[in-house]
């Protein structure tokens, strides 16, 4: 009764004390949906482009074929594809050219945007990003030491792959020019050698037995597990959401201390009416508990507007940007858990703000009170 | 004794700033006692009515109230102890700005954990009997001064105290106003055996009293007889109110 009616007689201020905790906590669940939905969607993407468990990889294509098939062999072993991942230079632009062989096209999960997969010598798939088509011929540059220097190959671009990750951060964009593995070969003078093999395990229990027999097999190489790989991802993730979390922690700050402003001055207000309450003899923690039950009112309503607000703001700026032209489609999902962080956030920041304007008319004796209008 | 105070002081303030606000006062009152306290202003009359009303506690001396120590009693104790037992009224801001009247007056029995519904009920029967059952669902803003002193009369009743402190309780009045306040009062001391205790600078008062104590310097000075006259007061209307609130009051097991 007593909650609801201050709520009432002071809506405006109240009204303007949510909005400052619900938008601290609009911008925490803004960029926790961010993060969510950028994260798992480059582990997902990552794992659509690296299939595997372990990727051997060296500088020189020096990998022997016949490793590959030793490899297949193997009873703990599920698949095994050596490929040739190498960089030129088209019209100024860096490219990586990557050659699979054809038989295990699929493997790769290649998005094509138009047209279709190589399927003879010459032909290739090329990233969005080069702004081919179907139908264009590619030449280009490749710089190899162990080609002794500068090589030109001429390619048909027969499909269009869509850029990994979409391409929205720039360190994802690859210009990749995937062409056939034995035709790349063939044109590089590579023989049968690969650079890299990827190999995917029967069970998880092989992983890190294998990667320390490789690691110690072929001391040139580099050795890197999925699992590593994502920990990588999820490092950066991990600095990316601390840097978010500074900058929700901030603006829920300054929520909390205008809480705090706002219940002081409203406690300095109401002192006349706790006095008198106290006076009646309503107990000190009777009225603590009414004003706690204000705050905790507002920072549900906060939350709850807060959650949407975060989340439908989310969904909003990543169409905005995508009319921009910046290509960031990664899909904004709504999580059950946002509304507890939201809850948790807004509850924890408005009773941070009004703890200490409590505690002072919890402690303050009636006969003080009385007398501070006296 | 409803209220026995034994060579009780109150000083404030120490050294140069030391002032003896009551000074080894003692006084007994018997259940049913209507005592106006009398005097000018720093006489030490709201200091005396703040301990008995347990809202201060003195600096020396012993306080009963109802026959228990209240000296020593913790704080917490000490604010049920008032709930059951000490109706309080101030000379003005006496009912909280965002209630109606009725909800004002249900807050002491909410308090005390009465059911909402029930508590409403009393209330709109404490207002009846105080005169004020058509301002049941008005704010404080909305009534005059009379019908707020009048609305918190029915607060102070309402969890059956046998105290009531009145501190000032016409100085905001106009005389008519005053002189029903004053009946009413008189009244409920009369019907409800409520003891009363009244500190006033208002002559008028004094024709409720049974007693009555003038106030110097922290000292009591009681005067032989007090100048007691008849008011035209409403028993009638008390008094069947009084009984529609027994029957309540049974329904809330007060």
């Amino acid at each position: 009764m007593l909650a609801l009616g201050d709520l009432k007689s002071r809506a405006l201020r109240y009204l303007l004390t949510a909005v400052a905790i619900g938008v601290g906590v609009a911008l925490l669940v803004a960029l926790t949906a961010v993060s969510d939905a950028t994260r798992a969607y480059v582990e997902q993407t990552l794992y659509k482009v690296y299939p595997a468990d372990i990727m051997m990889y060296s500088d020189s294509i020096n990998i022997p074929q016949r490793l590959v098939d030793l490899l297949q062999r193997n009873p703990a072993v599920s698949g095994a594809e050596g490929i040739i991942i190498t960089t030129g230079v088209v019209n100024g632009q860096v490219v990586s050219i990557v050659g699979i062989p054809l038989r295990d096209v699929d493997y790769f999960a290649i998005d094509l945007k138009e047209g279709r997969l190589p399927s003879s010598g010459g032909e290739a798939v090329v990233e969005e990003s080069l702004a081919a088509r179907p139908g264009d011929t590619i030449t280009i540059k490749v710089y190899s030491s162990a080609l002794g220097g500068e090589r030109t190959i001429t390619v048909k671009v027969v499909g269009v792959m869509r850029s990994f990750l979409r391409g929205f951060i720039g360190a994802f964009r690859l210009n990749l020019v995937v062409v056939p593995l034995d035709w790349l070969q063939e044109e590089l003078g590579a023989g049968p050698f690969v650079n890299a093999v990827l190999i995917t395990l029967r069970d998880k229990g092989y992983v890190t037995p294998f990667y320390k027999t490789l690691k110690e097999t072929f001391r040139d190489a580099q050795v890197y597990t999925q699992e590593a790989l994502l920990n990588t991802v999820s490092q950066v993730f991990n600095a990316l959401n601390f840097v978010f979390t500074v900058i929700s922690a901030a603006a829920l700050a300054t929520a909390a201390v205008t809480t705090f402003a706002v219940m002081s001055i409203t406690a300095r207000e109401r002192l006349r009416e706790f006095g008198l309450l106290k006076a009646v003899g309503i107990s000190s923690s009777d009225i603590v508990v009414s004003v706690a039950v204000e705050v905790a009112l507002l920072s549900v309503a906060a939350g709850i507007a807060g959650a949407a607000l975060g989340f439908y703001g989310a969904t909003l700026v990543k169409q905005i940007l995508i009319g921009m032209g910046v290509n960031f489609d990664v899909p904004i999902e709504f999580k059950l858990r946002y509304i507890a962080l939201a809850l948790s956030a807004s509850l924890a920041v408005a009773l941070a703000g009004a703890a200490s304007p409590l505690y002072r008319v919890a402690k303050l004796r009636p006969i003080e009170i009385l007398q501070l209008w006296r | 004794m409803a209220v026995e105070l034994r060579r009780v002081s109150k000083v404030y303030g120490n050294g140069a700033v030391r002032t003896v606000a009551l000074e080894e006062v003692s006084l007994a009152v018997a259940p049913g006692e209507s005592v106006v306290l009398m005097g000018p202003s720093g006489s030490g009359k709201t200091t005396l009515l703040n301990i008995v009303a347990t809202l201060d506690r003195p600096t020396s001396g012993e306080v009963y109230v109802l026959g228990v120590d209240v000296v020593n009693m913790p704080e917490k104790k000490l604010e049920k102890f008032r709930l059951r037992n000490i109706g309080y009224l101030f000379q003005s801001y006496n009912l909280v700005p965002y209630l109606t009247a009725e909800q004002n007056v249900a807050l002491p029995l909410i308090a005390l954990g009465v059911k909402k519904e029930l508590a409403l009920l009393k209330a709109r029967v404490l207002l009846e009997l105080v005169g004020l059952e058509k301002a049941a669902g008005l704010y404080p803003q909305q009534m005059s001064s009379g019908m707020q002193q009048r609305a918190a009369v029915a607060r102070a009743l309402a969890n059956n105290p046998p105290i009531l402190v009145l501190d000032e309780p016409t100085s905001n009045l106009d005389a008519d106003n005053a002189s029903n306040l004053l009946a009413l009062i008189a009244a409920v001391n009369r019907i409800f055996k409520t003891t009363v205790f009244i500190a006033t600078h208002d002559a008028e008062v004094a024709r409720i009293a049974t007693r009555l104590i003038y106030m110097r310097s922290g000292r009591l000075y009681e005067a032989a007889e007090p100048p007691r006259r008849e008011l035209k007061i409403e028993l009638e209307r008390v008094a069947a109110a009084y009984e529609k609130l027994r029957r309540i009051d049974e329904l809330i097991g007060l």
